[in-house]
């Protein structure tokens, strides 16, 4: 479904923000994408929905090279491809019927198809009680909710997650999860970008770890444990370098 | 349907000066285009009126009358450059006379016969021969003076041409400031809504349908401003219609569409009229909005 093949992204700076990713992912598969703050995981999702263009490799989506898709058809991949925008993205002036709504009526569906799919969606995540809310009147964990119910509307093929969980507590983390995966089972492939070390350790699912625009470990039933341990190794490299000033002070 | 209304019925709402603005700016346009249009349609209703008619006539003096008009029609036969001649006795003028001011008792009374000069209407088989026919007639006896409808045809073309270039430009520039305005008013929407505008291009939008709604409002204002211009025009028309058809009903054109204005004829000019006015007017608009969005959205 997803496939990089060499693909490096360089945003003019001295440093690579991605360098040479070849990466492919099945079809139905529900992979988590990990790495420190800087990785490259943001600017990978953003080659995958065409916000950016690769400098080198190929991407392909679909059997589709994504860099050959001309502007005026970029629509059709962002219709196969969902995306939880890390900001969520909603239209804060609109309620939560209409922020779903929006990702059908771009297809140019029905009101009967809308109103059904509408609230299909909403029942998948919980939130048929609060259809007629504004953005606003709504938790961050319920706009999580409906910013994944806006991306599944339109059935997209591939559903792109970036950090759904953030700033949720581990309860409504393991809800969102939940949903994510439920949407899987239904057939379409998931990429979550994440920090949450619980949730990738709790679900076993397959693991990407990005460090430094490279993918450096692809584990089937991933861990938490290259950050971990690169946390740990960071924290005790200060500690090191705060004992050596400590001593040269004395 | 009834959602893209509302929504677009918002759009318009949350920004109601812009949207006055323009909606002036195009009624200003189409008030003054659609006031120049119809005046030189009046001026050429004339023009074909005084074009139709005998392009010369012959008056005579006072003493003078129907010899002395077949003596000269009988001169100008023979230059084989007539197409025909109608003679206007005193009496005729005078019925004549009455007929054009029968409303108006005041300029019937103390006028007579005697007054009113006999004449002679001539049409030349080409308009060419009148310079060439004018010595025959000068030269002819009781002639007292020649009017030409050239010169009154030349002066109205004359006037009428001015009319239509000064409107033709003035148009033209008020059509220019419209889509000026209309393309600022657009491009400041499109400014407040860039953030929902790009949510849509990211999640799966077609261009289309983020231009469409930017584009029914521009043409919506064109479509406001020129139908309420048709509606101050319709009524400047139904208030100075009398005067019109009293200065002007001897035109058959004018007389068909402003004798009575309940009539088909009447009715259906008025609604061609409107409907040139509102579709120029969405036209304009959308087409403003289409430059704009050209400009500030990139595909």
């Amino acid at each position: 479904m997803i496939q990089l093949i060499h693909v490096s992204k360089d945003y003019g700076s001295a440093k690579k923000a991605l360098s040479d990713i070849s990466v492919e992912i099945s079809d139905g598969e529900f992979v988590f994408l990990i790495g420190p703050t800087g990785a490259g995981k943001t600017t990978l999702l953003k080659l995958l929905t065409r916000e950016l263009l690769p400098t080198e490799g190929q991407i392909l989506i679909d059997g589709e090279d994504v860099a050959a898709i001309p502007e005026s058809q970029l629509f059709l991949l962002r219709r196969k491809v969902g995306m939880v925008f890390q900001d969520l993205k909603l239209l804060m002036d609109r309620t939560v019927f209409e922020n779903i709504a929006v990702g059908m009526q771009v297809l140019g569906k029905s009101e009967e198809e809308i109103e059904k799919g509408v609230m299909d969606v909403l029942g998948l995540v919980e939130l048929t009680d609060k259809v007629n809310l504004f953005p606003v009147q709504l938790s961050q964990g319920e706009k999580q909710r409906i910013a994944i119910a806006r991306a599944i509307v339109s059935g997209p093929k591939v559903l792109l997650a970036d950090e759904p969980t953030g700033n949720l507590d581990p309860e409504t983390s393991e809800d969102i999860l939940e949903i994510l995966k439920e949407v899987n089972q239904m057939g379409t492939t998931v990429l979550i970008v994440t920090h949450n070390s619980l949730i990738v350790d709790a679900h076993k699912k397959r693991t990407l770890t990005m460090k430094a625009g490279e993918i450096v470990s692809d584990e089937v039933k991933g861990k938490y444990h290259f950050i971990k341990r690169a946390h740990h190794d960071k924290k005790h490299e200060e500690h090191k370098e705060e004992r050596k000033d400590h001593e040269k002070e004395d | 349907m009834k959602k893209k209304t509302n929504s677009l019925w918002t759009h318009i709402r949350r920004s109601p000066y812009q949207s006055i603005a323009a909606v002036l700016t195009m009624f200003i346009t189409f008030l003054l285009a659609g006031i120049f249009l119809l005046t030189t349609s009046v001026s050429f209703a004339i023009l074909q009126y005084f074009e139709s008619k005998p392009q010369l006539t012959v008056f005579f003096l006072e003493k003078a009358g129907k010899p002395e008009a077949d003596a000269l029609t009988s001169a100008l036969v023979g230059t084989g450059k007539i197409a025909s001649t109608k003679f206007v006795s005193k009496e005729e003028a005078l019925a004549i006379y009455k007929e054009q001011n029968k409303n108006d008792p005041l300029l019937l009374e103390m006028v007579t016969a005697d007054i009113l000069p006999a004449s002679l209407e001539v049409t030349a088989k080409d308009p060419h021969f009148l310079s060439e026919l004018e010595p025959v007639i000068k030269q002819a006896d009781g002639v007292e003076e020649v009017v030409f409808q050239k010169d009154v045809v030349d002066s109205l073309l004359s006037w009428t041409n001015a009319i239509r270039n000064v409107g033709g430009v003035l148009a033209i520039l008020l059509a220019i400031d419209s889509l000026l305005i209309i393309m600022t008013v657009i491009g400041m929407k499109i400014a407040l809504k860039k953030e929902e505008i790009d949510i849509l291009k990211l999640i799966g939008a077609s261009p289309w349908y983020i231009r469409m709604p930017f584009i029914i409002e521009g043409g919506l204002y064109g479509l406001t401003g020129s139908f309420a211009a048709w509606v101050v025009i319709m009524a400047i028309v139904v208030v100075f219609r009398a005067n019109i058809v009293s200065f002007l009903g001897a035109i058959p054109v004018i007389q068909t569409v402003l004798g009575n204005m309940l009539s088909t004829t009447s009715l259906l000019v008025s609604a061609g009229f409107l409907v040139s006015m509102i579709l120029f007017g969405f036209l304009l608009g959308a087409v403003g909005s289409l430059v704009s969005l050209g400009r500030y959205i990139k595909f």
